[in-house]
């Protein structure tokens, strides 16, 4: 053998595990977690629901002026938002913010007995009975949650349950900097 | 030196062997790799895509709520899977897996069906639900970050 | 609460990882410096360590057993209402525990070699105990850093341990198979310390061959029972699926297999060292490529356990880091040393154990590249898919076929020269003739069809089984693996070719034929667990119109997850299994069900303990040799 195949041949373990390594690497950037929104910094789409809290009182985009808001998407046969539902009442017993909910495509009867039977963390509570409201936050699927500032500005998203760790780590720091 | 030479000839015999063997694998691990790949699509992406029936592929999306029917006295399940966007209608044949639930992530593999063209189902042969409480298979996610 | 779990499994911690990290860094500094008392220090620091580490893994078992929800990692995996049982298994059942647990046996291990490198070289010892030090820093690091087991919480409710989990096999295998893992890191910082002392030679091989064969027989019973536990936990009576968790763990296996077969040669004459030695290292890499691709969530999997990409990027970090710096320092000596050339004749033992090496690490190769094929095409943006088991299943097929082939020829082979006789040829030949005649008989005999594939395997298995005879005598431990290997074989071939399942809807009252079996459904009765409620179903087994057995599968629902779980009934047997899974509930009180007739299935598993014993047989050898 030459030395140049002999070098090669040395070499040969140490690039196949560098390629390795970077399509693991790649991997691991194609983070599901964080779905980048075309709506981020840009001010909530206009929109008008029913409030389920408040019937006469519509529930529309200027409704997040004024105060920091987390904008909660969900639907009473998510199984997922019946599990997280806990911590939003957490949240609500505990910190000083706002919740604001849509119901995805979903009936205001099955909604009642959701809340009536694992409690009710929203101040108010939007029906988008069709899901275009959801549609227009550009929203995949429930549950997804969003910060909105004093503004009405989209701040953050995130898709997927909040558990104790989404809330400390995530969203309560970015909250704890608007207001 | 005569059988030094012998020696080297023999060597490149071998490695010649080798090489082919080599080459067999890798060709052979390939057609293999081809065969057996399921594309991924959504609901969406598998109407764009449009495939010939019989084509294996793989669906994933979310279990649309109120849309599992059981046909009686047989074990047959039709339900919709959707990505929020368009919804296709899904034949099963068989028992669900623990974790398929209406408003869940589901993934579907199999084909289209031949049945009509105007009204597309996909046929099932597999249901894969994951073992965990998360609310949508992670191809699923991946697919729709793209857009 | 001042007396919190909390502060004392931190202080353990944080104290283990002052340990590690001067059992780093002491004998490396003596080594460099020639400072013999510095290298005298890498064993207490390491037996300080084990004894911290094994009282916080104490303390987190202390905690589940006294449900402390005031921590987190309790709170998440445990409740009042699990069993006593359960709350053990739970101290492994997600991310940080099992972390814990894999430090844990990791300084078992560093133990292990601490008590038996009394002869060693001074050096080697050390610097051995330095590089275990290291790994068992950077793990501690992440450990404390991103999944802290003690972390605390406030007013958590608890969620109960995963259902799947709740299962006693699972009290076993993860432990049996991070043991395997973890204990090739022991090969991996001796190798790596002959590196640094630039002395690898076939005294290496002499080493370092028990503490392989000792890891890989841990991997092996770690990976049976894993197996096993998917059979009758999962519900799909399959016993392995080419998932991307299974996978990794299949991957350390092939890898340390083929170590194990090349490591004979080079102990018995220096050969193929260079490979060895990117064996050995390749072994542990893999090991930490597969805690990386099971904790990051890179990869789709059925097992999904939590995901994390920080926790991935941490692990990525010191995968590239461990491995890439040991096979720099691999490069670095090879380039010096050139192997003179020798005489080889590719009919004696040792070729046909370096063929060995081979074909196990080209299936590792097929395994690792149809796992990371999605993660590839991905990267490059080629679209998502996902790699069938069909994949696996074809790609190693020929070379299974190839692998039984040596197995069967390797007591004829001789060490050396005169490797090939025409005798042993000749009694070779009527073996295999032999064996392909049984094959037939035997297929013939007992289902009257004309199965190619299954004649192919099974003669070759038969000629593993027959030729192995020879060589019972003197080399037992040997012998039983491969006949264990042959056994594990022959239940996959038999089992996956005459399997019979049906999927059905039962009414109570009503019968459904599986081959001679009859099942006759007779009813479905609530149940009340203590931490879950279910329905549980009776079916009398007939064969013959005589009653064999009940089964009871049931269906249940852990309350506190609200998670559903089917929990199978199985009639087990030597040679067949009688598999029953309820489904779901449909209209009119049936029930979809999921019936199973599995034949030879248990030779599987019982292959695998075989292989595993003749391993811990051979160390056991190992072990009366030396005193």
């Amino acid at each position: 053998m030459s030395k140049k195949t002999r070098l090669l041949l040395a070499f040969s373990p140490i690039l196949i595990f560098i390629l390795v390594l970077f399509f693991l690497w790649r991997g691991l950037s194609i983070n599901p977690e964080i779905l980048p929104s075309a709506l981020l910094g840009k001010p909530a789409p206009p929109f008008q629901l029913v409030d389920l809290m408040s019937p006469a009182y519509p529930l529309t985009e200027q409704n997040f002026k004024g105060q920091v808001t987390l904008l909660h998407v969900w639907a009473s046969w998510c199984y997922a938002c019946q599990m997280e539902n806990a911590m939003l009442m957490e949240i609500k017993k505990n910190y000083p913010i706002s919740i604001y909910g849509i119901v995805y495509k979903d009936e205001p009867q099955s909604i009642q007995t959701f809340l009536h039977e694992l409690g009710n963390p929203y101040s108010r509570l939007g029906n988008d009975s069709r899901g275009e409201v959801a549609m227009d936050f550009g929203v995949y699927g429930t549950p997804e949650t969003f910060v909105i500032d004093k503004k009405g500005t989209i701040v953050y998203r995130h898709v997927g349950v909040i558990n104790q760790q989404v809330w400390e780590t995530e969203l309560w720091p970015v909250i704890k900097q608007l207001r | 030196m005569l059988k030094l030479n012998k020696l080297q000839t023999r060597r490149l015999y071998y490695l010649l062997a080798l090489m082919l063997g080599l080459a067999l694998a890798a060709g052979l691990i390939l057609y293999s790799l081809k065969q057996n790949i399921n594309l991924f699509f959504t609901p969406s992406q598998a109407l764009q895509a449009n495939l010939p029936a019989g084509h294996r592929f793989r669906l994933g999306g979310q279990v649309k709520p109120g849309s599992v029917i059981r046909e009686k006295n047989r074990l047959q399940v039709h339900f919709i899977l959707t990505d929020l966007k368009r919804e296709l209608p899904v034949t099963y044949s068989g028992i669900l897996p623990d974790l398929f639930r209406e408003g869940n992530g589901a993934i579907a593999e199999g084909s289209w069906g031949t049945a009509s063209q105007s009204k597309k189902t996909f046929i099932a042969t597999e249901i894969l639900a994951k073992h965990d409480e998360n609310y949508m298979p992670r191809a699923m996610y991946e697919e729709l970050r793209k857009k | 609460m001042l007396f919190s779990l909390y502060y004392f499994g931190t202080a353990l911690i944080y104290g283990a990882l002052g340990c590690a990290f001067l059992q780093c860094l002491l004998p490396f500094y003596g080594y460099f410096s020639k400072n013999k008392y510095c290298l005298a220090l890498a064993r207490p620091c390491a037996l300080l360590q084990s004894l911290l580490i094994a009282n916080a893994f104490l303390l987190l078992i202390i905690a589940f057993i006294s449900n402390d929800f005031s921590i987190a990692y309790v709170a998440k995996n445990s409740h009042p209402s699990l069993p006593f049982f359960y709350r053990l298994t739970a101290v492994w059942g997600a991310h940080e525990g099992s972390f814990l647990l894999w430090i844990f046996l990791l300084n078992l291990w560093t133990t292990a070699l601490c008590f038996c490198s009394k002869d060693w070289d001074q050096d080697l010892r050390a610097l051995s105990l330095a590089l275990l030090g290291l790994i068992s820093f950077c793990f501690l690091l992440f450990l404390s850093q991103t999944s802290d087991p003690f972390a605390p919480i406030a007013n958590a409710i608890p969620q109960d341990l995963n259902p799947l989990l709740q299962d006693p096999g699972f009290f076993v295998h993860p432990p049996m198979l991070y043991a395997g893992y973890v204990g090739f890191s022991v090969v991996f910082a001796i190798t790596l310390a002959y590196l640094v002392k630039g002395a690898a030679s076939s005294h290496w091989a002499h080493i370092v061959r028990p503490w392989v064969l000792a890891a890989w027989s841990f991997l092996t019973v770690g990976i049976t029972l894993g197996s096993w536990w998917a059979y009758h936990v999962l519900g799909w009576g399959g016993f392995w699926f080419w998932d991307p968790v299974e996978n990794a763990s299949l991957l350390p296996w092939l890898a340390g297999a083929a170590l194990l077969h090349l490591v004979c040669v080079v102990e018995k004459q220096g050969r193929f060292l260079g490979w060895a030695l990117i064996l050995a290292i390749l072994t542990f890499s893999l090991s930490i490529l597969g805690t990386f691709l099971v904790r990051s969530g890179v990869l789709i999997s059925v097992h999904s356990f939590a995901n994390d990409p920080s926790r991935g990027a941490f692990l990525l970090l010191l995968l590239a880091f461990i491995t890439g710096s040991a096979l720099a320092l691999y490069i670095f000596r090879s380039l010096k040393t050139r192997a003179a050339p020798s005489l080889f004749s590719w009919t004696s033992r040792e070729a046909l154990l370096l063929m060995q090496s081979i074909l196990l690490f080209t299936a590792m190769a097929t395994v690792l590249l149809g796992t990371l094929y999605p993660l590839i095409m991905e990267a490059t943006g080629l679209g998502t898919l996902s790699v069938g088991p069909p994949y696996f299943n074809q790609v190693l097929f020929p070379l299974l076929l190839l692998t039984l082939l040596f197995m069967g020829w390797a007591p004829f082979s001789q060490w050396g020269l005169s490797g090939w006789t025409q005798a042993s040829g000749r009694s070779a030949g009527r073996q295999l003739l032999l064996s392909l005649v049984l094959a037939v008989a035997l297929t013939l005999f007992f289902t009257q069809q004309w199965n190619s594939t299954v004649i192919l395997k099974l003669s070759l298995i038969l000629w593993v089984l027959l030729s192995v005879k020879t060589a019972f005598l003197k080399q037992t431990t040997m012998a039983l693996a491969h006949i264990g290997f042959a056994v594990v074989i022959l239940g996959i071939v038999l089992s996956s070719a005459f399997s019979k399942e049906r999927e059905v809807r039962l009414q109570p009252g009503e019968t459904v034929a599986l081959g001679p079996y009859v099942f006759q459904f007779n009813d479905v009765q609530g149940e009340e667990g203590p931490n879950y409620r279910g329905v549980r179903g009776s079916f009398t087994v007939l064969r013959h119109h005589k009653k064999i057995t009940t089964l009871t599968p049931e269906k249940r629902i852990y309350s506190v997850r609200s998670m559903v779980m089917t929990k199978v009934d199985i009639y087990p047997g030597v040679f067949h299994d009688l598999y029953v899974a309820l489904g779901e509930p449909l209209s009119d009180n049936a029930w979809s069900v999921r019936l199973y007739y599995k034949p030879f299935i248990r030779w599987v598993w019982l292959g695998g303990l075989g292989i595993a014993l003749s391993g811990f047989l051979a160390l056991l050898r190992f072990a009366r040799r030396q005193t």
